[in-house]
């Protein structure tokens, strides 16, 4: 019979979450919002079971019925979606595990500076998250929770990732920045929305032949719109990394976006869809501009190598680049952004014009020595 | 550098999966009225079932909302729209009054609670709403677990 292997299948999930609930109740650190989320593959639990008994019920009446067959079919679902529910718990208890320990070996002061550096950004941005920092193989931030329904559409739990590097951390303190703008981004749904209207709005007026701003025509206007809408999310952290780090933002950056084709549009969407380095440097440069002039001087050196970079490579640039590089849609980020998040970069510029010393600040001060690290001096 | 985001992939799968938990609520229900329609008793609520009835309406309603390409429109039922309209012969228009239709007869159903004709179109297009849900997730699943260890954005 198949609901005995339907059966079967849920002893063998509730298994494994008795095996992960053990897990989570002795942990520590407490795990923040591990109740809530239990209870939310619980729930699911409930639901398969439910969905059994109204199967059964219309199986013992009627077993050729099309409603016991259908009932069946949702039988089946809710067990599906139990075992993704816990798929995700799994791979949080992975990270769990993986930072526990970390914390044993000789990189745990790489792991103490990541965590309080994530502290003072996320008091900068005033987001109320948890992160858990471990050492992998680059810049990443994963939601841990994003789909346990029970804590809500967003997530409360980040795992900030790093690279194994023996680099000093100042280096890449500010790419920590920009992954942390992924958590802002979280609580900025109306930005997102809004911003795709745009898209959509600029799609409109070039079907409709009405677009007069640009001389190069996209030729698929399909692959503008999903590449602006991945790339906005992007264009918002790197935003999210200038208003916390000022101008350390740009030199850490065009270190990290150092690379032989910064021109580079990836047509294929299921691939990367990263903004190619060139338009992500202009948006930082404009940014640098509009919000501290007076500070971009400090930065001259890391900002004309990469225009030298830019020059060089110009051959590289793919022919439609310009239709790309549409200006109406970064200028929404270059001037919506900066207003509707919270940050406190006036009061990072002014520590930075006034030559404050890290150890003197109990609110920037992992900023103002990555700031003291970067600048070609420190005050400017 | 360019290496897919989990992020993007996961952020994917859960409006898909909200999505789909939308859709099967209102499967569920109007198996039950179907049932109850040829005798067969099942334990069900009255509000339970109106309920259900009621998320599956409102899901409906977004995605004809996002057919229409209404201003504000939640840029993931965007995406699943896009995908009908490219599947569908007909053009737009045609499809927003083919949902304005499904959208009534879901509405009298939570009323009446009686199966109708009009429930056999809802649920043909809430599955094909649900597969088109459910084949996003299971290729952005296989993108995570491809990706995990590919850290950069």
């Amino acid at each position: 019979m198949p609901t005995e292997l339907a059966k079967a299948q849920v002893e063998f999930l509730e298994g494994k979450f008795d095996a992960a609930r053990t897990l989570v109740e002795k942990f520590d650190p407490t795990i923040p919002q591990a109740e809530t989320i239990l209870q939310a593959v619980e729930g699911g639990l409930d639901q398969v079971h439910q969905n059994r008994r109204l199967y059964d019920t219309a199986h013992e009446q009627a077993p050729e019925s099309e409603t016991a067959l259908e009932l069946y079919e949702k039988y089946l679902g809710s067990i599906g979606k139990v075992a993704f529910d816990l798929q995700v718990l799994e791979t949080q208890l992975v990270y769990f595990d993986l930072y526990q320990y970390q914390r044993t070996l000789s990189v745990e002061d790489r792991l103490d500076h990541a965590q309080s550096l994530s502290d003072e950004l996320t008091t900068a941005f005033g987001i109320d998250v948890t992160t858990i920092p471990v050492i992998w193989n680059g810049f990443a931030i994963d939601p841990l929770d994003y789909r346990i329904r029970a804590t809500g559409d967003i997530s409360h739990i980040y795992a900030v990732i790093l690279p194994r590097t023996q680099s000093e951390p100042w280096r890449y303190a500010p790419l920590i920045g920009h992954e942390l703008g992924h958590a802002v981004l979280d609580r900025h749904g109306d930005l997102e929305t809004e911003f795709y209207g745009e898209v959509q709005e600029v799609r409109n007026r070039t079907r409709s032949g009405l677009d007069h701003d640009h001389d190069n025509e996209v030729e698929d206007e399909d692959h503008f719109v999903t590449s602006w809408r991945a790339w906005f999310e992007e264009l918002f952290c790197d935003t999210c990394g200038v208003l916390t780090f000022g101008p350390s933002y740009l030199s850490a950056l065009v270190w990290h976006l150092f690379d032989s084709n910064p021109y580079y549009i990836e047509r294929d969407p299921d691939y990367d869809m990263h903004p190619p380095p060139a338009l992500r440097f202009k948006l930082v440069t404009e940014l640098i501009e509009d919000l501290f002039p007076e500070l971009g001087d400090s930065v001259r050196e890391y900002r004309t190598a990469f225009e030298f970079h830019l020059d060089a490579l110009e051959g590289e640039r793919p022919s439609d680049y310009n239709a790309y590089d549409y200006d109406e849609l970064r200028r929404f980020v270059l001037h919506e952004v900066p207003d509707r998040i919270t940050h406190d970069l006036d009061d990072l510029i002014t520590d930075i014009q006034d030559g404050m010393r890290p150890e003197d600040s109990s609110t920037r001060a992992h900023r103002l020595a990555t700031n003291e690290y970067w600048l070609d001096s420190f005050p400017p | 550098m360019h290496t897919m985001t989990r992020w993007r992939a996961k952020r994917r799968y859960e409006a898909n999966r909200r999505f789909g938990e939308r859709a099967d609520d209102t499967l569920v229900a109007i198996a039950i009225l179907k049932g109850r329609r040829d005798g067969i008793e099942l334990e069900q609520t009255d509000e339970e079932l109106a309920d259900k009835l009621r998320r599956g309406r409102e899901l409906l309603e977004d995605i004809r909302d996002a057919l229409a390409e209404d201003p504000g429109v939640d840029p993931y039922e965007m995406a699943i729209a896009e995908e009908l309209k490219a599947e569908d012969p007909n053009p737009p228009s045609v499809l927003v009054d083919d949902f304005d239709e499904l959208i009534t007869s879901v509405e009298t159903a939570e009323h009446t609670l009686d199966y109708t004709e009009g429930l056999d179109d809802v649920r043909t297009w809430l599955k094909r709403i649900s597969n088109i849900a459910d084949r996003t997730s299971r290729e952005s699943i296989s993108r995570m677990r491809g990706s995990l260890a590919n850290g950069t954005r």
